[in-house]
């Protein structure tokens, strides 16, 4: 799925479950994330562990909400954004 | 010693303007009623305007805070390409960290009215999503500025 690409130097998962999480691998200069949905002003601040992939739970949102994950601080932050989907149906 | 004869002709005297009560009488109800309509439509007019914000200049004195100011820079003076080209920072930055800026909000509305008129704006659905997440999430002072693009950019594909 083709989505906005703001976010040089780091990598995520474009779509994720309801439910579910995502892991944002990021450089070496950045010891925190935030994440917050888009429009909302209620940010989650994320520690980034050691090994730079930081795992983050997916918010308790209606698929089709889209997440702001955000590096860094001021104008210089990368911005990557990330939808909710619903979860397949499973089989029996 | 001859006398001729002179004829002195005397001007009309001018029509008097008001020649009867009747004519009188006529005149004031008619300035009566002009009165009252030209009243009644100045009301009506200068009533509805007054519901219509006064224009904001686009003007912004230097606030003290760097990125603030580089952000109003880009939601009211910035070609609307530069705009664009930075419109997830931009609509992060004007909900997270400056929420109640009346130039910010500006911006946001010039980014909504590009998703809507450009059929080619880069991830046009994902970016209507967004400003509607905005506008939903949003204090109704700031959401009311945009509220009347909503249905139009749920029509965004």
């Amino acid at each position: 799925m083709p989505l906005i690409q703001n976010g040089e130097g780091i990598r995520v998962t474009h779509a994720v479950p309801s439910g579910g999480s995502v892991t944002v691998n990021v450089g070496p200069n950045d010891s925190t994330l935030e994440i917050n949905v888009a429009g909302s002003s209620e940010v989650q601040v994320v520690e980034v562990p050691p090994n730079k992939d930081a795992v983050i739970p997916v918010p308790p949102v209606p698929p089709g909400t889209i997440l702001f994950i955000t590096v860094g601080k001021g104008l210089r932050a990368r911005v990557l954004i990330v939808e909710v989907i619903a979860l397949a149906p499973q089989g029996p | 010693m001859r006398l001729e004869p002179v004829l002195l002709v005397a001007q009309d005297a001018p029509p008097a303007t008001m020649p009867t009560r009747r004519a009188f009488l006529f005149g004031g109800a008619m300035f009566a009623t002009g009165l009252s309509l030209g009243g009644a439509c100045g009301y009506a007019f200068g009533s509805r305007r007054a519901d219509v914000p006064a224009p904001v200049s686009d003007d912004f004195e230097k606030s003290g805070d760097a990125d603030l100011d580089e952000l109003r820079r880009l939601a009211v003076k910035a070609p609307i390409e530069e705009l664009v080209k930075h419109d997830m920072l931009f609509i992060r930055s004007a909900t997270v960290v400056y929420p109640n800026d009346r130039f910010l909000w500006r911006g946001l509305r010039r980014l909504a009215e590009e998703v809507i008129a450009k059929q080619n704006y880069p991830n046009r659905r994902i970016a209507a999503g967004i400003l509607i997440q905005t506008i939903n999430a949003a204090d109704p002072e700031w959401a009311s500025t945009l509220s009347d693009l909503v249905k139009s950019l749920r029509a965004c594909r």
